[in-house]
């Protein structure tokens, strides 16, 4: 941003006018210590837990321990300057970040602030990072689905707009490729995205930046990261930050699709903060209210019914439901779900995404489990014909499994059992995936029906992704009709039903794969 | 400082009630002041530190100072101080004392700094202002520090009325960096 003479001068004429000259009134208090960004202040009596302090006009700290003599404080970014006997002044404000469509397409830090060097945020509302979720009343249940383009996921466990889904696995398993893949799958429907990065390296976030700007997924989506250079309390709070930017969609009646990478760093940072508050460790070190970190974040993905929505917004929005859908993914060591931070986000999600090391190596990606993944609610909220087509998917790889371990130690195998064993293969091999290319319901419609209607067995396994990628092209050009009328409505009947099985004859007989 | 005043608490409040129930609040506020000032002598706080000398010579050493004054209840307070390593927080308990004695009987004490010395008619105003938010008996220390070029700077325990000069322009500062 480059501003000539005459500019600046006019900039600092407005804000001049805009200054008022009043006595300043209010609590204050003195540092009596400050190391590893935790300052104890002496006084400051009237603070509030979660006030917003004050220690130079730009350091703002804020309080979370209240003690008799002392108010425990933690400090939002560079401390190093805050020196003992510092005076600090409470504010009477929560800790706000800036909220609304005006962050979509950016980049942010943990309180709202741009860091993608394309110029101050112009938002027009804020909003508190801690708010309570929407009570019993206020809520709906989940009823429309949220795709992600991924076969595994959406046909045998589903999402729901409101969900949230965990996807847990341990390091390099894919599990950020499933989140942007389900960034990337909302284009055009109207869903708006945060992605919240926590304790990443800083190459990480950029690359995916640059891949959501390459498929054009940034003009609908917020980064908020919280590196892992940056303080504790900052990669702490991220997750509220993000969280209050996509409640202020699902509040006016839209849908929001938020992304936390990962959870599992984000509790790291706040058994750092607690244990430098001195509070007591528990297991694993990590506090006491390490349930409630999640349970009170994750509780305010919800999705909430036409009343509240028309309350919340004075009546300007009727009629109309309001969501958002939490991705939380956490990351295991060596496979290990029975953690503690694991266990109690599995607890408090309506079901998982669970990601393996072993599938992974074996080429199979994404490499989600079938067996052990779970949609609690998703399947209420499925498109119609993925819900009646996905069945046949998921029965098909669960004898498979059961029969690939006993046919390991059998020689002679009657017919049915090995057309069951190669009719496995072929549906594990279609349920392979490249990363960033999520598919429409025609293209998931069809790649299932295939499958279950034995299109598939006479297609050699090493070829059957080569079918399926020319299979989606010729229906796109040839068929673009039926498909686009899959995409549309959902909708499975006997007419769609002779008309796509035609389709795919069709193409047996004419396609080159 | 959070810490020490925690734990000087405690026996402050002992010795308030103490000194309320036998109606000696003034005595007992001046005898804990000549004590804190003892007790925050250098030699005398090095002495306190020390762990060769005995408690009885660390309390002895108070009813030296300050002979007659020193009655047998302080004598025991301070006794049970020593056995417990905390003679040198008798500052702590002073302070915690005397704003005890001046809740009790209603009286607060406000710091005014300014950059020049209020009038007697200034003065007045502050003085009913301040009583009549607080209704109670105000009692105003001056101070005049050049530095903050004008106006004035109160202070009521945690409660700040800021309307220096120093700090607008410090804020014009913020407002036109922003």
């Amino acid at each position: 941003m480059k501003l000539n003479p005459s500019e600046i001068s006019d900039l600092i004429k407005s804000r001049l006018e805009g200054f008022e000259v009043t006595a300043e009134k209010g609590s204050e208090g003195t540092v009596i210590s400050i190391a590893d960004g935790i300052a104890r202040i002496y006084g400051l009596s009237e603070a509030m837990y979660g006030e917003m302090v004050q220690f130079d006009e730009n350091t703002f700290g804020m309080v979370l321990n209240l003690e008799r003599d002392s108010v425990g404080v933690v400090v939002l970014g560079e401390y190093e300057h805050i020196s003992e006997g510092d005076s600090v002044r409470c504010t009477g404000r929560i800790l706000e970040v800036p909220v609304g469509p005006e962050l979509l397409g950016r980049v942010v830090d943990a309180l709202g602030r741009p860091i993608d060097g394309k110029g101050p945020i112009d938002a027009k509302v804020t909003s508190p990072v801690e708010r309570i979720a929407p009570g019993v009343i206020d809520r709906q249940s989940v009823d429309q689905p949220l795709m992600t383009g991924i076969k595994t996921v959406d046909s045998m466990i589903p999402i729901g707009r409101g969900q949230r889904e965990l996807i847990i696995g341990d390091r390099q398993t894919g599990k950020t490729a499933i989140a942007i893949d389900a960034i990337l799958r909302q284009k055009d429907t109207g869903v708006k995205c945060i992605y919240v990065a926590i304790g990443q390296k800083a190459s990480t976030v950029r690359n995916i930046v640059t891949k959501l700007e390459e498929h054009g997924a940034m003009e609908y989506t917020t980064v908020v990261a919280a590196n892992a250079s940056d303080p504790a309390a900052q990669q702490y709070l991220a997750a509220y930050s993000g969280c209050a930017m996509g409640e202020y969609f699902r509040d006016r009646g839209e849908d929001a699709l938020i992304i936390y990478d990962d959870l599992t760093k984000q509790a790291w940072a706040y058994r750092q903060i607690s244990l430098l508050l001195r509070r007591p460790p528990g297991r694993e070190a990590y506090p006491g209210d390490i349930f409630y970190l999640h349970s009170r974040l994750l509780e305010r993905a919800a999705r909430v019914n036409a009343d509240y929505v028309e309350n919340f917004t004075k009546g300007e929005v009727k009629g109309k439901t309001g969501s958002l859908t939490a991705l939380p993914i956490i990351e295991t060591q060596a496979g290990d779900i029975s953690a503690f931070v694991p266990t109690n986000v599995i607890s408090i999600t309506d079901g998982q995404i669970f990601l393996e090391t072993s599938l992974f190596a074996q080429g199979i990606r994404p490499a989600i489990n079938a067996g052990l993944s779970v949609s609690r609610v998703g399947g209420a909220a499925q498109t119609k014909v993925i819900k009646k087509l996905g069945g046949g998917v998921r029965l098909d790889l669960a004898q498979y499994r059961e029969l690939a371990a006993f046919a390991q130690f059998a020689s002679d195998l009657d017919a049915a059992t090995r057309a069951q064993l190669e009719r496995g293969k072929r549906v594990t091999e279609l349920m392979k995936q490249p990363q960033y290319s999520p598919l429409s319901i025609g293209e998931m419609a069809a790649s299932l029906y295939a499958a279950n209607e034995g299109f598939l067995d006479d297609v050699p396994v090493e070829k059957v992704q080569a079918f399926e990628q020319a299979l989606h092209a010729f229906l796109n050009s040839s068929y673009a009709e039926l498909m686009a009328k899959l995409n549309e409505t959902g909708n499975w009947n006997d007419e769609i039903e002779s008309e796509l099985r035609k389709a795919i004859e069709d193409f047996k007989a004419n396609g080159v794969y | 400082m959070a810490d020490t005043l925690t734990i000087a608490r405690p026996y402050a409040e002992a010795a308030f009630e103490y000194a309320k129930a036998h109606n000696a609040l003034a005595q007992w506020s001046e005898l804990l002041a000549a004590l804190a000032a003892v007790a925050a002598d250098e030699q005398v706080k090095d002495l306190l530190k020390n762990p060769r000398v005995t408690n009885v010579a660390k309390v002895k050493l108070f009813g030296d100072v300050l002979g007659d004054a020193l009655g047998e209840d302080a004598k025991r307070l301070l006794d049970m101080m020593a056995e417990h390593h905390r003679l040198s927080l008798l500052g702590e308990v002073a302070s915690i004392f005397e704003s005890m004695r001046a809740a009790a009987e209603n009286r607060i004490v406000a710091e005014a700094v300014s950059a020049l010395e209020p009038t007697v008619e200034q003065k007045d105003k502050i003085s009913a202002a301040l009583k009549e938010k607080f209704n109670a008996d105000v009692q105003v220390n001056y101070t005049v520090d050049p530095a903050l070029i004008a106006g004035m700077r109160l202070k009521i325990g945690d409660w700040v009325v800021d309307s220096t000069a120093t700090t607008q322009l410090e804020k014009l500062r913020a407002a036109i960096a922003q």
